[in-house]
This record gives structure tokens, sequence and C-alpha cells, in this order.
């Protein structure tokens, strides 16, 4: 098993006197892995999401992306150019003048030949879905789009983790499912570590693992099925239950048998058919 | 106070080749004293209209009546200072716009330069702070030392400190955590129940918080007023508003996901857990019910 980011006994304060805001923490994440990491506003999540392309490097234990110890300046280069981040304020980190240059930024900056650059953004626009947008002006785009540029920016480098901290998180439901569905058809085709931050249990339905973070400690670790549907859990951790599971766990309570693994509104409907269509009479 | 706006027509970049009309001749009505969610896809004019309200921009066409104010196309912005004691706006990610030196000021700012005394206004601010979740501890730090939705809750408490008729908010708890959200709202409802004459217009995507705090949506599409009623009235169209880009609130939308997969006559207007439950066990009781009773 290869690992794309160990994280072994990570403390960190921002300054001296300031509390901790991780604590003694422990990770790994699998090559190829979807890992989100939950978390209410304060619990450390970007914090440690900046470790992983060394914008931040620890003080006490240790932090290796790609196989490389993050507290080696020498390794920074690397290290950055196989960790893609996408961060939350679209309006933030888009800053060339037209959507193909903006693409281009990343690769200029790490000297990537022309011809193949030029491949490299076409091939990266197309991916995204951001074709016939290569002459806009990013700050003309929807919240959506603007963060599906930041998006093509960070893959044209062909990282091999991206790193998504509550990149949806200032859109509106309909950019929020655009960046959403990216996500998803890049973990289909490409061979991608992926890690998102969020503090919408929604987004973490369709990851393989889920971590919870509370006051700068993993509180919880394992499948969508374990975290998602552990109401106390996630009460504790001040995040909501998704709303298809509360559902469920109130028809529970009138002996409505349904199946434990009903995370979304879509696996609710359908046990619920099917539970009317094979039951001839329901006693409830 | 009431808003009326008549054949109110906004365009940006007048006269220019990147002119845009953001409202068509909207229409509306909104008695004082209401909680009024506006919902709308991005670029429906949201925002512009919502701006109008106090005077912040001026109608290419047309009228907005707030109050006793009547802002026109040639309205004088001097007319419109005193409505903006009345009127006033949160907007987005209003933690940007903290500038002070420390809490306190900050939030006393405001009703400083609305006519208070220093004493007065900063008692007033500590009121609103306290009301908004500050503890007194944090009154002579820097904002910029606080947490995001620490120092959001510094920014509204300077704009209740104005002590507004009308508070209009837009998209508020964007950015929040879930308990975050829940604990702005609620302070957002109780500020509103206070008082009788008190009105609120959200602006918002979040369509569960419109459904459960609102007395009445209004729907905008393309700088225009598309519907306007009470939140199962407005939601109970689950069809037409994804048409157009918005979401409904989860219960309705699992309801409707219900009907439409079942072929079954399920009522959508829920907005709550247990008013979901109730329907969903009323689905699967009709057939048990004539089988067994």
């Amino acid at each position: 098993m290869t690992y794309d980011i160990k994280v072994k006994g990570l403390s960190f304060r921002y300054h001296e006197h300031a509390p901790y805001v991780l604590k003694d923490l422990s990770l790994e994440v699998k090559s190829g892995e979807w890992l989100a990491v939950l978390g209410h506003n304060g619990s450390g999540k970007s914090t440690l999401a900046k470790f992983f392309n060394a914008l931040h490097v620890p003080e006490e234990g240790e932090v290796m992306a790609c196989g490389r110890l993050t507290n080696d300046p020498g390794q920074h280069p690397f290290i950055r150019r196989q960790v893609g981040m996408v961060f939350q304020n679209p309006d933030n980190q888009l800053v060339a003048p037209t959507v193909e240059d903006d693409v281009a930024f990343g690769l200029e900056n790490a000297g990537v030949p022309y011809d193949e650059m030029q491949k490299r953004v076409y091939e990266s626009i197309s991916r995204l879905g951001l074709s016939g947008l290569e002459k806009q002006e990013p700050h003309r785009l929807s919240g959506g789009q603007k963060q599906r540029v930041a998006l093509a920016g960070a893959l044209a480098l062909r990282p091999r983790i991206i790193v998504l901290d509550e990149a949806t998180s200032m859109l509106d439901p309909m950019g929020r499912q655009e960046v959403i569905a990216t996500v998803q058809k890049l973990r289909e085709e490409e061979n991608l570590t992926i890690v998102t931050i969020t503090h919408d249990v929604k987004e973490a339905v369709s990851a393989d693992r889920i971590i919870v973070l509370k006051e700068g400690r993993i509180e919880q670790d394992g499948t969508p099925q374990d975290i998602l549907t552990n109401e106390s859990a996630l009460h504790q951790a001040q995040l909501k239950t998704p709303f298809a599971v509360q559902v469920a766990q109130e028809l529970r309570k009138y002996h409505v048998r349904l199946p434990d693994n009903v995370l979304t509104e879509e696996e609710l409907v359908e046990a619920l058919c099917r539970l009317k269509q094979t039951t001839s009479h329901i006693n409830i | 106070m009431q808003i009326k706006a008549d054949n109110l027509t906004y365009k940006y970049m007048k006269n220019t080749p990147f002119e845009k009309e953001a409202l068509k001749g909207l229409n509306i009505t909104i008695p004082e004293g209401r909680f009024t969610s506006v919902i709308g896809h991005t670029g429906s004019g949201k925002s512009t209209f919502i701006q109008h309200l106090n005077g912040l921009i001026k109608p290419s066409s047309g009228t907005v009546t707030v109050g006793d104010w009547t802002i026109r196309p040639e309205t004088k912005q001097k007319h419109l200072y005193e409505l903006r004691r009345h009127a006033s706006i949160v907007f987005q990610f209003p933690e940007h716009q903290l500038f002070h030196e420390t809490v306190l000021s900050d939030v006393a700012y405001g009703p400083v330069n609305f006519g208070l005394t220093k004493l007065e206004a900063e008692n007033r601010a500590k009121e609103y702070l306290e009301l908004a979740g500050i503890h007194p501890d944090m009154f002579d730090r820097s904002p910029f030392d606080l947490s995001g939705g620490q120092m959001r809750r510094v920014a509204i408490a300077g704009v209740l400190a104005l002590n507004p008729k009308l508070l209009i908010l837009d998209e508020p708890t964007a950015g929040l955590d879930p308990e975050g959200q829940v604990k702005m709202m609620e302070l957002f409802y109780d500020w509103f129940q206070e008082k009788k004459e008190r009105s609120i217009i959200l602006v918002t995507h979040q369509m569960e918080d419109a459904a459960r705090y609102s007395d009445e949506i209004v729907l905008m599409d393309k700088g225009t007023v598309k519907d306007q009623g009470r939140p199962h009235q407005v939601f109970s169209k689950a069809g037409e508003l994804e048409a157009m880009g918005l979401s409904v609130p989860e219960s309705v939308k699992l309801l409707s996901m219900l009907r439409e997969q079942s072929g079954e006559d399920i009522s959508t207007a829920a907005f709550t857990l247990e008013e979901t439950v109730d329907q969903v066990l009323g689905f699967l009781r009709k057939r048990g019910v004539s089988d067994r009773v």
C-alpha cells in the first residue's frame, strides 16, 4: 500500500502562547483515495490542509507528502507541484486576464515549455467542461465556473493530490453542485488522491473515507456509512446529520424497516418505494 | 416600513456598450412588520433590488417607496441620508467591513455618526455585542484577532446598534458552519420578533431558512418578480423552481421525489423533520390501512 500523505504526531499553534490548533495528530491518506475532512469552523481542518503542500511546516511531528518530508525547504518545489490546492474564495485565486492565461499561470511558473504548456492548458480546460470560455475574463464567470478554472489550473500541473479547502462554501447551490460533480468525475477518470475539506456533510457522501476533526484532534475515522449515520458523533462535532439520514432514523422509530445504508434522498426514496411494493400491509 | 416598487427598472453601465438591464419594470408591495425572503438564481436581480431599499442605488426609471421615502431617478442623495438610519443592509461577508481598533469602537462607530454621544453609543454597542453573543472580554480586542464567525457577529452587532426598522440581509450565513448558521438566524429572528414594526428582507440560497422563518417568499427571475406568497405556496412548485436553477428545501425535495417515483399523491408542504416524517408515514400507511382495517 502506498500513502500519498503521512502525518505523524503533528501539533501546531500559530504563535507561542496561542492555543494549539492541531494536537498530536496522525493520519495516512492512501494513494488514489478520496478523503473528506469534516469539522466546524475553527476545528483545525483548514490549518491541517496547509501542511499537505508545505504552506505550513511542522515544528512538532512530521508530515510527508508524496514520500518527501515537508520540513526540507529543498523539497518544496516538488511537493507543491504534486499537491494542488483550491481555496475557498473564488475571487482570491484567479490572477490572469483570461481563463486560458489563468490556467497557464502555474505552468509558466514551473517553466513548462510553450508547446507542452498549450497542450496541457486546453486539455485541462476541456476536462473541466470549460471549453468555449478560454478567452473570457475570469471575473465575468459564475462562482462555480471560477472554482473550476482554479481546479483546471491546479490539474494542468499534473499533481498526484488535489486538496479542496472549503472550495464550495462561498458558492450558490448550482455552483456547489457543479464543483462536486466535477470532483466526482475526476475521481472516476483519473488516478488522483483527493482531499476535500468541508463542513457540509452532503459533500462527504461520495468520499471513500471521512475523518471528523474537533479541537485539533481526529474524533472519528471511517466510511461515509459509519460516520454520517452516527448522529451523536456528528452532533458532538457540531455538524448536521444529512436530512435523509435524519428522516430514516425517525421512521425506524415507527418500525419502518429501512436498510442501514441510506445516506441520500435518492436512496431513501428508493427504499421507501421498494418497501411499499414488497409489503402487502404495513403495520405502523 | 412598507416597501413598494412601481415599474422599477435599473440599468448597469447605462449608455455604454455594456449596458445591462438588471431590473425590468418590477412591481411589488411588502407590508411592514414581515419577514420576507427573496430567492432567485444568481443574476436574477435580487441584490440590485435590495440595494434600492436604502437608496444605495437609484432607479433608472420607476420608483421605490420605503416608509415615508420615495426614491426616484432624480432623487438627491441628501434626501436619502435619513432613510439609512431606518433601513440597514448587512452585505455578504460583512466582516470584511470591520476597520476600527477595537471591537467596541467598531460597533459604536455607526451610532456616533448618527448623532449619539460617545458614551451613549458605547452603551448601545455593548448591548448589541452581548446580544450577538460576543463576550465582554473581547470588547477591547482588535476585531481582526477574532475568528471568522466572531468577526461576522461583531459586524452584525454594528448594524443592529443603528436600531433600524428595516433590516436587509444578503446571504448572512454564507460560509458559516451548520451550528453557526442556526445561531445567526436565531439572532435575526429574535431581533425581528422583539418589536412589531421591525421588518426583515433576507436574500438567501438556503431554502430551509427561507421556508422556516419567512412570512412570505418573493421569487425573482430575470429582473422581475415571478412569484410572491407564503412558503408552502411558493415551494409547492418544486419543478418550476428547479427549472429556474433553484433548489427547494430538503424536505420538499425528498417528498417531491417520493411523489414522482411512487406516482402517488403526496403533499410536499412540509418544512420540518416532523412534518416530513408524517407525510412519509401517511404514504406508507395508505395501502396498509385498507388491507388491515
